[in-house]
């Protein structure tokens, strides 16, 4: 039978620079507002956010460039106690998820398997965003790849330009 | 890597602001180590959920896991506002909701129902700084309260209690420039 045939077709892979990701802990003194807040004043973009409130205040993480990341400590340097940052830390993203269950619990499934860290899930309509070890992100691709089947001559994408704010 | 292009604007674009009632967001402790060798584990989770998955979210959670959330496009029926993670159980249990839970993947079980949805997008919203601060600082100063919010890509997701997307829509297209008010300067 050919292996392609019981894949789970998807449009493509797109991996991140290299980010640190920033968690604010649960149970701390200050808020979500604080940190964003603090970051944006320093002008450093954070790329990806899963936040929640379901321990009743609103806690999670978010991704920031790791170039950004002696300037995100001086920022956050009040909510020191507050956050932990985690790095090196690389993204890979989906697309399209298509809402599929099974696919997502594939992706994760096989992560797991081979080893690879889990730090983050963030999804939108159509991608789902992983966040693993910077440096094992061609491996987190194999285990990806060992579920979806791409298009012909894909190869995942990776950043060559990025827009600035000034 | 390259820069070759900067971006700046007098009030944040949006795309335009979307808003949906109805949603139900399920949240659980998912330990990796009780996924490995199970098939199937988030399929059964969900197989007694009768809707469509709009958003899948999670933050790390002790020791080794993540505490998963994931939004269903339709509000799941009988289920009551109910406090400890215990009766949270065994309500979902007891109402015909039955979320698979036989290979023991999932802990802390948390089932809020009816929850809304605000979303939207923006231009190079994925490189700029300030957008995530500028959508929870603007909902805060309104005081609409926030039950999760997602962001990746040029993508921004406010989950918020029932009844207030509207609120938050509105609140949001204050702040935001966006189709239909078209502003290009800061409110004075």
């Amino acid at each position: 039978m050919n292996p392609t045939l019981s894949k789970l077709p998807i449009g493509g892979l797109k991996l991140s620079s290299e980010l640190v990701q920033i968690r604010l802990l649960p149970n701390s003194d200050f808020s979500v507002n604080e940190m964003f807040s603090r970051l944006a004043e320093h002008k450093i973009n954070v790329t990806i956010v899963s936040l929640d409130a379901t321990d009743d205040q609103l806690t999670g993480i978010g991704c920031i460039l790791a170039e950004d990341r002696a300037l995100a400590e001086r920022a956050l340097l009040p909510l020191a106690a507050a956050i932990d940052m985690l790095s090196p830390v690389g993204a890979i993203t989906i697309f399209p998820h298509q809402s599929r269950l099974l696919l997502i619990e594939k992706i994760l499934s096989a992560m797991v398997q081979d080893g690879l860290p889990v730090y983050g899930i963030a999804s939108s309509h159509s991608a789902l965003t992983l966040t693993t070890d910077y440096r094992q992100l061609d491996n987190a691709v194999s285990a990806v790849s060992r579920i979806v089947s791409l298009p012909e001559n894909h190869a995942p994408f990776r950043p060559e330009f990025r827009v600035k704010q000034i | 890597m390259e820069t070759f292009a900067v971006y700046w604007e007098p009030i944040i674009k949006t795309y335009d602001i979307t808003e949906r009632t109805g949603l139900s967001l399920i949240s659980f402790d998912l330990e990796f180590n009780r996924i490995c060798d199970k098939e199937s584990w988030l399929t059964k989770i969900a197989s007694r959920l009768d809707g469509s998955l709009i958003l899948i979210f999670s933050r790390p959670a002790l020791p080794s896991g993540l505490r998963l959330h994931l939004l269903f496009d339709r509000s799941l029926k009988r289920v009551e506002k109910i406090n400890s993670v215990e009766d949270k159980m065994q309500t979902a249990q007891s109402m015909d909701i039955n979320l698979d839970n036989s290979d023991g993947v999932f802990s802390g079980l948390r089932i809020d129902n009816p929850v809304e949805l605000v979303y939207f997008q923006g231009p190079h919203y994925g490189d700029r700084y300030g957008i995530v601060n500028a959508a929870i600082t603007v909902l805060a100063e309104r005081k609409v309260p926030l039950i999760a919010a997602v962001c990746t890509g040029a993508s921004v997701y406010l989950i918020t209690p029932a009844g207030k997307a509207r609120e938050a829509k509105n609140a949001l297209g204050q702040a935001f420039s966006t189709p239909k008010t078209g502003k290009s300067e800061p409110k004075k």
